[in-house]
């Protein structure tokens, strides 16, 4: 299973769901369903435009939990 | 360019289809509200039974009800293509729409050619009874229609698929 951790990082970064949607150009809701892991994937593109706001690693976000 | 001409083109249609929805249901009540005053009547129905006539005046009731659906169809999927809207689920209806009252108006045709045998009734014009060859394009019509649903159906669920990828 895929845990995202999207919200851990960004209350490390200081950083708002809401802002880091406006930077990304997502919306507020689509961020949320990434947060909540409810998205059935992510594009390569968010991926890469939330690691340049965040200033962190895939890795960071996305983890791997085993069972 | 391509992309204006295409738009231009679908306006063209549309505005077609608008205009014969309109002469269809326009036309087809008002002329069966002026049958009987007017030589309109004569020239359409045969007056020799009046079980006959019964018969022929449902048979263009349905017939318009079923055309005017099929058309309204087309027109919600001219203009959803229009508006850049593809694999939605209001197309996959309105293909749905033509295609259903497509294959009852092919039904029903079947059936008052046979109808109008056994009562002895004369299709004035040709409008509610078909031919051999009537049949044969109507049925490839509505195999084409089937299959536009079916790549609509699956194009709507790819299209929900991809919309789940943020």
């Amino acid at each position: 299973m895929i845990r995202v951790n999207l919200d851990v990082v960004l209350s490390e970064r200081k950083m708002t769901s809401k802002e880091l949607a406006q930077r990304i150009g997502i919306t507020p809701a689509n961020l949320s369903i990434l947060k909540t892991g409810k998205a059935r994937g992510i594009r390569f593109e968010t991926l890469d435009k939330i690691c340049r706001a965040l200033n962190c690693q895939p890795g960071d976000i996305l983890e791997y939990q085993g069972g | 360019m391509k992309k204006r001409l295409t738009s231009w083109l679908l306006t063209i249609i549309q505005a077609v289809v608008d205009l014969e929805i309109a002469i269809v249901a326009v036309g087809a009540f008002g002329g069966l509200i002026a049958a009987p005053f007017t030589e309109i009547g004569h020239a359409f129905f045969d007056y020799r039974s009046g079980f006959g006539l019964l018969v022929q005046v449902l048979d263009v009731v349905l017939e318009v009800g079923l055309l005017v659906i099929s058309l309204l169809g087309t027109r919600n999927l001219l203009s959803n293509i229009n508006d850049g809207q593809y694999f939605v689920s209001q197309n996959m209806l309105a293909v749905w729409q033509i295609l259903w009252s497509t294959l009852l108006a092919l039904v029903l045709g079947g059936l008052n050619t046979v109808i109008y045998h056994l009562l002895h009734l004369r299709d004035k014009l040709g409008l509610l009874t078909m031919s051999g060859d009537d049949f044969t394009n109507g049925l490839g019509f509505v195999t084409v229609i089937f299959l536009i649903y079916l790549i609509f159906r699956r194009g709507v669920a790819l299209q929900q698929e991809a919309d789940e990828i943020i």
